[in-house]
Parts: C-alpha cells; sequence; structure tokens
C-alpha cells in the first residue's frame, strides 16, 4: 500500500511537473492500483544527435529529460492516457472483478501461476463503422472482395471462441470470448499515389485525412516498410491520426503465413486499448490483462504446445501475439472487458458506440 | 568484475593487442531487431560478421575486416558496458507495431550484456554510436 501511495504521488508529481494543465489525483481514485501502469510514450531520434558515451551524471535526471521532452512534444498525451487507464480499470473493477487488476504490478516480482477466470461484462453489440482508404500507385489493386473479406475475418476473430482450435492440455478454455464488437464498412476511398514506402511516422495519414476519426475506425492500406505488417495508434493520441495501418499483402485474404487478415486483428487489438499479450517488457511488466498469462518476449511462427517463459505456458495463440496468422485465433474474456470500457460512457471512444 | 576491468582496458587501446592478455577474439556483439513477419539478427566477433534473416535459417557470413573491427571497438570503447541492462528505450513505437524490436548483447568470454529492448531505429543515445556502425555492415552486406 506504501507503494501505491508512493508511485500516486510520483505520478501526479510528474504531471505537476510537466504538464501545464495539472490536475491533482483525487484521494477517491486511490483504491483503484495504477501502480503497474506504464505510459505510452513516442520520441523522435532527434537524441542519436548527441555524442555517444556523454553520461549524465544521475540516471533519473536523464529519464526525466527525455519525460519531459516527450511531454512537450505531445502536450496532455500521458494524461490522457494515464485517464484512460484509470477510466478503463474503474469500468472493470464496478463489474465484479476477479483478485488483483494489473496482476504483473507491485509484486516485487514473483511470478503468478494461478489461472484467472475473468468473467465477461455484459453489453449489447457495438457495431464500429469502417472507412478504409486505399493509396498505392494503383488504387484498384486492392479490390473490393479483398476488402470485404477483411471485414468478414474481423467480424469473425472478434465473435468466435475457436475453443476447438486450443491445443489439449492448456488452462484457456475458460479464457477464450467473443467480443460483441462487429465492424461494418461503411466508405472507401481511393488514392493512386506512387510513394513506395511510407513508413510508420504517420505521413500517410496526414497525406489523406481520416474521416470523422471519433465516430469512425479508420484503416490506411499502403506500402508500410520492409519490417512491418501493420502498426496501430492506441486510444488517447491525436485524432487527425486515428486509426490503423496495413500493408496491402497482410489485407483481406491473400496468401503467406500473414494472409488470413489478422495483421489488421491485431492492430485493431491496439487500437481498442490492448498491449502486447508480453507486455512489451520482462516477467513484472503485465499487459494489464488479468487472464493471459505472465511472459517476457514475443512468440514467432507456429509455436508447439507448451511454449513456457515466466514459468507459465504463454498463450501464443492470442491476438496480440506475433505468431503466425492461422496459430492465432483468440481473445480472452479480459481483453473484451478492456476493449469494451472503452466504448462506456466517459470512454475514449465512447461517441462511436452511441454513449 | 575483474574481466571488466580487463575489458575496458582492452578497448582502451585503439590500435593492435599483441601485448593484451585478453583475447580480443572472445569479444562478440549481437543485434537482433523483429517484429510480427520480420527478422534480422547480426552477430560480430574479430573474425566474422554473421547475418541471419529469417529464424533459424543459415546466416549470410562474411569476414570481418580489421578496419570494421577497429572500428567497432573504438565505439564500444566509450561504453559502460555494466550498465546496459539499465539502459532506457528513448521512444516506445514497438508497443503497438510502430517499430520493430531490437534488443543489443554484449558477449565476453562466458559474460553477457543484454540491453532491454528498444525501438529498432531508435537505440539509447549510449549505444547510438556502435548500433549504427553494427547495421551499417548489414546494410554493406545485403
Amino acid at each position: 500500500m506504501k507503494k501505491l501511495l508512493l508511485s500516486m504521488a510520483t505520478v501526479a508529481l510528474l504531471f505537476t511537473s510537466c504538464s501545464d494543465d495539472s490536475k491533482e489525483v483525487t484521494q477517491q481514485e486511490q483504491e483503484i492500483d495504477m501502480s503497474d501502469f506504464y505510459v505510452y510514450t513516442d520520441a523522435n531520434s532527434d537524441e542519436t544527435s548527441k555524442s555517444v558515451g556523454e553520461k549524465s551524471s544521475s540516471k533519473s535526471c536523464a529519464s526525466m529529460t527525455v519525460l519531459n521532452r516527450q511531454l512537450s512534444e505531445n502536450p496532455g498525451l500521458e494524461k490522457k492516457m494515464y485517464n484512460i487507464e484509470l477510466h478503463t480499470r474503474k469500468f472493470i473493477a464496478g463489474k465484479g472483478k476477479p483478485p488483483g487488476v494489473g496482476n504483473g504490478g507491485g509484486d516485487g516480482g514473483t511470478v503468478d501461476n494461478a489461472d484467472y477466470d475473468v468473467a465477461p461484462v455484459g453489453g449489447s453489440i457495438i457495431t464500429i463503422p469502417v472507412n478504409v482508404i486505399i493509396v498505392y500507385t494503383n488504387a484498384d489493386d486492392i479490390t473490393d472482395k479483398q476488402i470485404g473479406d477483411q471485414i468478414k475475418v474481423l467480424n469473425a476473430d472478434f465473435n468466435t471462441k475457436n475453443i476447438g482450435l486450443l491445443p489439449s492440455g492448456t488452462t484457456f478454455e475458460n479464457d477464450v470470448t467473443t467480443t460483441d464488437i462487429m465492424f461494418e464498412l461503411v466508405s472507401v476511398e481511393r488514392h493512386n499515389d506512387r510513394t513506395k514506402f511510407w513508413g510508420t511516422n504517420d505521413s500517410v495519414k496526414f497525406a489523406y485525412p481520416p474521416t470523422e476519426p471519433e465516430n469512425k475506425l479508420n484503416i490506411w492500406v499502403c506500402n508500410i516498410s520492409r519490417s512491418i505488417l501493420g502498426y496501430a495508434q492506441f486510444p488517447g493520441g491525436n485524432p487527425a491520426t486515428d486509426g490503423i495501418v496495413i500493408g496491402g499483402d497482410y489485407f483481406g485474404i491473400t496468401s503467406g503465413a500473414y494472409g488470413l487478415g489478422r495483421t489488421a486483428t491485431h492492430e485493431i487489438g491496439h487500437y481498442l486499448n490492448l498491449r502486447h499479450i508480453w507486455g512489451d517488457g520482462g516477467c513484472t511488466q503485465d499487459d494489464f490483462v488479468v487472464d493471459t498469462p505472465i511472459s517476457d518476449r514475443s512468440n514467432s511462427g507456429c509455436p508447439t504446445y507448451p511454449t513456457v517463459h515466466c514459468n507459465t505456458p504463454d498463450m501464443t495463440m492470442n491476438y496480440m501475439d506475433y505468431t503466425y496468422d492461422q496459430c492465432m485465433y483468440m481473445f480472452t474474456d479480459g481483453q473484451r472487458n478492456r476493449m469494451r470500457a472503452i466504448f462506456e460512457d466517459g470512454g475514449d471512444r465512447a461517441l462511436m458506440a452511441g454513449n | 568484475m575483474k574481466i571488466l576491468i580487463l575489458l575496458f582496458s582492452l578497448v582502451s587501446m585503439d590500435h593492435g593487442c599483441s601485448d593484451s592478455k585478453i583475447n580480443q577474439e572472445a569479444i562478440s556483439i549481437e543485434y537482433t531487431a523483429h517484429s510480427r513477419g520480420f527478422y534480422q539478427q547480426i552477430f560480430i566477433n574479430k573474425k566474422q560478421i554473421s547475418i541471419e534473416n529469417k529464424r533459424g535459417e543459415s546466416p549470410i557470413t562474411t569476414t570481418c575486416s580489421e578496419t570494421d573491427w577497429n572500428n567497432l571497438m573504438k565505439a564500444l570503447k566509450p561504453i559502460d558496458i555494466e550498465n546496459i541492462p539499465n539502459l532506457k528505450a528513448p521512444s516506445e513505437k514497438r508497443f503497438y507495431d510502430g517499430a520493430a524490436i531490437a534488443n543489443l548483447k554484449i558477449i565476453y568470454t562466458d559474460e553477457t550484456y543484454e540491453t532491454p529492448s528498444f525501438d529498432h531505429g531508435n537505440p539509447p543515445t549510449e549505444i547510438a554510436d556502435l548500433v549504427k556502425h553494427i547495421l551499417s555492415f548489414s546494410e554493406n552486406i545485403e
């Protein structure tokens, strides 16, 4: 508890010292454990111009410099993401939570082996309108059928449990879920553009702005780079760049290991506030989902079960891992709740669901 | 710890190592970048540079020239090797797939020092020069 209070105080202090519109974290919010939360940051690579080996006298000073620079580049973003996380946890806690939200936090590095069974929150089907923005030399190369196939894949992936695909011996049967989130194609834009690679700096979004990002999911389809199949933006970011970007070779039903349209499923997971299933860090850094096992790394290809990291079998078949399309086929109840929280009253995408 | 001190004194010498008791051939450096659908591992020691572009496939191997190696040692020299597990990534684009996940390992005899993950293309400042050198090898070989 001391640790929790301390970290709450630290967070409050950070925002007080670094942000203009600082608001104190109110007393009542302290019942929600936020001690394990790590804030998304995004920085340009301007630091690399500094001379190498020039060690700062204090590590905390160096990281404060980084944080301050990020804050100045994205004013309010860190605070916004913190608030979104707080809202998410309050929503989940209010729906009758299993023991301990944020199972990686504050436990001093001990590994949790329990098989948590999260109850899925109720609620009606949420339908997300989708605008697809095709940007290719010949934009007709991405056909209407390919777009239709992608929407079908999304609706299937977000609403099928696929229990039969689980290998024997897992404890994941009670975790597989349907999210009751649906996708409806409402418009397609085609732009003929000769740009060879757009990269991941959002330039395609500035060249071809999204349509009503507060009400619609915008999906850009273009060549990104040699090393990236698709990328997303978490809730709370700039509306002008909100949405996901998918390489045309991985959009809809194509061919190869990433040809089943699940790159979009993974990216929409991020768009709806899911982290990578291994928590993007070591055994003590969590993905903020109780019923996904702790892990310290991504998995690739089609792993055999069990693939053990941090003393528990990884859920390599989860859409938020890095495995091949055919070998990922589930979200968990905990992930469902996290995603649906975003659409609730006060959630970052509440407008989209009419709340 | 003694090994580390010896290692530092080794890399402090910009030229030659014939007098040193340290075996420069026991130093190797490994850089890995991966995302969903991408994998590259660059492994360098005094003898050779190996690049693996797909997990488990046999790497492309080329000789590490004396100039290349000496440049690498120069870039290694200012780095507090023991501290690299504590480096902090300056950006987190990899959290939403905006960058591949990168890791750097520096190996001396049986000791391995590894950085936490960082964005491929934006390493921590402390190792930026070294990473630039490592990646330039891969560009020249590809």
